[in-house]
């Protein structure tokens, strides 16, 4: 019977068995620390692909049928990621609890543990909050209770390699003694980031401020560069402080501090080399490929999320072929570099090679500072180039702003003497002008005596020629009665004889009169050429103002024949003489008669038809201790508008040609300043004027 | 028959040159001469004795009324019987003679006056 029953149990068993095919059970010891993995005996896996099927469909025997064990010589290629569920037991053959860790370093793991298929999340990609167990390690931890096997469910999602489905088992008492125990709180390590940091802030501030300073673009660059690499350095302490709950964020903030940094670096590099002055080519080279670098990385990030592992491969390569490209030009450029003996190259060098070197330690030895002391080195001694730089380019600049004030003032005072060879230039023309001017005042003044001098010789030769004409006729007929006076004295007629002698001698009176007055006329006129060197003398006023009165009225004939006028005088008589220069005011008067006369021909021209009779008065008068000389004209008058004007130099009212404007304004000097004298004008417009001459006595 | 002969001048010496140059014609009561001064005052004479004038010898330069106008005004006035004008000039240009022949001078002379010329010329008139 019994054994009966234990057939009967078999038979439950083995199909319990058969169907649902598990591996053997895998023994978690007290002492297994490390994670190692298990060996292939011990899992099973379902590849799901991009579909995602939920614990309760993975526990249906249709599914439960597909778990197999990984065949590790025919090892599925995971050409795209994809879901994969993993299936295995573990036992704790102890008599006592033991608590485990379940590795979950991918992305997004989540397990299912015991009969009650109790849910755990793990991984980078869940956040903070979710994990379970050691967050920091990435480890999910589970008691296994003494002498007990459990069933282990794991759904990994989007898993790219075979490696990534190994179950890793390890003991977490073991691992937080390792873990804490012997372990500092605080290394040498932290205190060399820690002043690795400061060293990076310090050089970004001081970088910032030179270019503040002097607006290089490699300083700006360069203390970008070192931002971003200390954002990098600390982006794990960033994303664990600020970003645990979302490390999707973290994960792409991370990508983009990678992808900015190898950018920055290479364009500090250009400016920092001048490559562009150098090697023109290679910096074209330098200007896209990191732009091509950061379009494959986030190609990469795109294909990471979405498809496969072997596109991102060959991203991942091609962007690594393109840096490692770059980084091996850097050095072909950096060794041309030095053999030209660049400075900057040297410093580059020394800058640099330590920090390399540190890179290449800290791979084969666990000395972690020996990087931040790399980098610590890197940065003081760029910063110091850096700096030198900055000091060269400032004394270069204060050199450059010292030659330009140079310049300014060489300049400036060039342009002052340009200046005051101009203004020399200048007085020179300007007193030539003056010269000129002068020449032409004084020509002016000639002309303006020749003009009147014109205006006399016709009237004197009129008044000559009538002196003459009576000298000649009367001698003529002087010497006829003598004839006659003979033939009578023959004939005895005594009476006839006397009458005629009479006669001859009243001829021969005449004779001697015209002669003295074609004598008189001829002085005047050598009087009135003469220029004015004049003596003052004692000169009778009425003989002044006739002769001249006739030589204007003659000299305008003589220009005009159709012209008349009666001529008027009123001569006080018994005048005193007064010392005048006679042909100065002899002009005076002939330019007072001239203008009489012009006025009363306008006037004669403008009313033609009209009973106009011209006249032009003259008359002397002695009022109190001078004496008075009125030249008036029944003529056009003077316009009040001119009034003012018609003593002013070169104002005239003549056409063109006719008038110098001269007549008055000399007229006005020689009564006002060589007689101390004045001249009055009484005019009405239409009806005529009056000069009205005062000399004193 | 005496020809009565005006002399116009404002020189008052053309007068007694006139009659000393005249003497003889004078003496035989061939000639005749009165004298004016301005034209104005010839004027006024020929207004009481213009029908005894037969020759008029006028200056043209004259303070007033000059010659051309004295001419010009005998013409328009006095026109029967129309005396001989002859103008005598210092200004023996063609302006004048110009103006004195349109108003109708029958004569044009020059100073200084050719007094063989004028007897000439007073010779022809009267034959």
């Amino acid at each position: 019977m019994k054994r009966f029953l234990l057939f009967l149990l078999l038979l439950f068993i083995l199909p319990a068995t058969a169907q649902s095919n598990w591996p053997q059970a895998f023994t978690v010891s007290a002492d297994s620390v490390s994670y190692k993995k298990m060996d292939v005996a011990y899992w099973q896996y379902l590849e799901m692909g991009n579909d995602s099927i939920t614990l309760k469909a993975v526990l249906t025997p249709e599914f439960q049928k597909r778990f197999k064990n990984l065949d590790i010589k025919n090892s599925p290629a995971f050409t795209e990621k994809q879901n994969v569920w993993v299936r295995y037991k573990l036992h704790n053959s102890n008599t006592y609890p033991l608590t485990i860790l379940l590795q979950a370093k991918e992305n997004d793991v989540t397990f299912f543990i015991g009969p009650k298929r109790e849910r755990f999340d793990h991984g980078y990609m869940v956040p903070w909050k979710n994990r379970n167990g050691l967050k920091f390690f990435l480890e999910m931890v589970y008691t296994v209770p003494a002498n007990t096997e459990i069933e282990v469910y794991v759904y990994l999602k989007n898993i790219g390699y075979v490696d990534s489905l190994y179950p890793k088992p390890g003991n977490y008492n073991r691992f937080v003694e390792q873990a804490f125990h012997n372990t500092p709180l605080f290394t040498f390590n932290d205190a060399i980031a820690a002043a690795f940091f400061g060293f990076i802030f310090f050089a970004v501030i001081f970088n910032m401020l030179f270019y503040y300073i002097n607006r290089q673009r490699v300083y700006l660059l360069y203390s970008i560069t070192l931002l971003f690499a200390a954002l990098y350095a600390a982006i794990d302490v960033i994303s664990m402080e600020f970003l645990r709950d979302y490390p999707a964020v973290a994960e792409k903030i991370q990508a983009f501090l990678i992808l900015t940094l190898i950018f920055l670096m290479i364009y500090t590099a250009r400016f920092f080399f001048n490559v562009k002055q150098h090697y023109p080519r290679w910096d074209k080279l330098l200007v896209w490929s990191p732009i091509i670098i950061i379009g494959l990385g986030i190609l990469s990030l795109i294909y990471q999320k979405t498809t496969g592992t072997v596109p991102v491969v060959y991203i991942t390569l091609a962007a690594v072929v393109i840096f490692f490209t770059l980084i091996g030009g850097t050095i072909i450029m950096l060794v041309y570099f030095l053999r030209k003996k660049n400075r900057e190259a040297r410093l580059f060098v020394i800058a640099a090679l330590p920090f390399l070197v540190s890179l290449i330690l800290s791979v084969f030895t666990d000395i972690e500072w020996v990087v931040y002391g790399g980098g610590i080195w890197t940065i003081v001694v760029l910063s110091w180039g850096m700096f030198e730089k900055f000091r060269n380019l400032q004394i270069e600049n204060a050199r450059i702003a010292l030659e330009k004030e140079e310049e300014r003032s060489r300049m400036i005072a060039q342009q002052n003497e340009l200046l005051e060879q101009q203004v020399a230039a200048r007085t020179t023309e300007l007193k030539q002008s003056l010269e000129d001017l002068k020449q032409t005042q004084n020509q002016l003044i000639q002309s303006e005596k020749m003009a009147s001098l014109g205006e006399l010789t016709a009237g004197i030769a009129h008044e000559i020629q009538n002196p003459l004409n009576f000298v000649n006729n009367f001698s003529e007929v002087s010497a006829e009665l003598l004839q006659e006076l003979k033939e009578e004295a023959q004939k005895g007629d005594i009476d006839e004889v006397n009458a005629i002698a009479d006669d001859v001698i009243q001829n021969l009176e005449k004779i001697a009169h015209h002669g003295r007055r074609a004598d008189g006329i001829v002085k005047g006129m050598l009087q009135h050429s003469r220029t004015s060197s004049g003596q003052k003398e004692a000169t009778g006023v009425n003989t002044l103002a006739d002769e001249y009165l006739r030589l204007a009225y003659h000299g305008l004939r003589a220009k005009d024949k159709s012209f008349n006028a009666d001529l008027v005088t009123n001569f006080a008589d018994g005048l005193p003489k007064i010392n005048i220069i006679a042909q100065d005011v002899g002009r005076v008067l002939l330019n007072l008669f001239t203008n009489a006369f012009y006025a009363t021909q306008e006037k004669a021209k403008q009313s033609q038809l009209t009973n106009y009779k011209p006249l032009v008065t003259v008359s002397t008068k002695q009022v109190g201790n001078a004496i008075e000389i009125t030249v008036k004209d029944n003529g056009t008058g003077i316009p009040d508008a001119i009034k003012d004007k018609i003593l002013q130099p070169f104002f005239t009212t003549k056409p063109t040609g006719e008038g110098t404007g001269l007549g008055l304004s000399l007229s006005y000097d020689i009564v006002v300043k060589g007689h101390a004298g004045g001249i009055n004008i009484e005019s009405k417009e239409g009806e005529g004027s009056a000069f009205i001459i005062t000399l004193p006595l | 028959m005496s020809i009565k002969i005006l002399v116009v001048d404002d020189e008052a010496d053309v007068q007694p040159l006139f009659l000393q140059r005249f003497r003889k014609e004078i003496k035989n009561d061939e000639i005749s001469f009165d004298f004016a001064l301005s034209g104005e005052e010839a004027l006024q004479y020929l207004t009481g004795h213009h029908s005894e004038v037969v020759l008029i010898l006028s200056d043209i330069n004259m303070p007033g009324m000059s010659g051309i106008e004295l001419l010009s005004k005998i013409r328009h006035e006095y026109s029967v019987p129309p005396p001989i004008v002859m103008m005598v000039t210092a200004y023996g240009d063609e302006e004048n003679h110009r103006q004195a022949m349109d108003n109708g001078a029958n004569d044009f002379l020059t100073k200084p006056l050719d007094f063989n010329l004028l007897k000439e010329k007073l010779k022809q008139i009267t034959e």
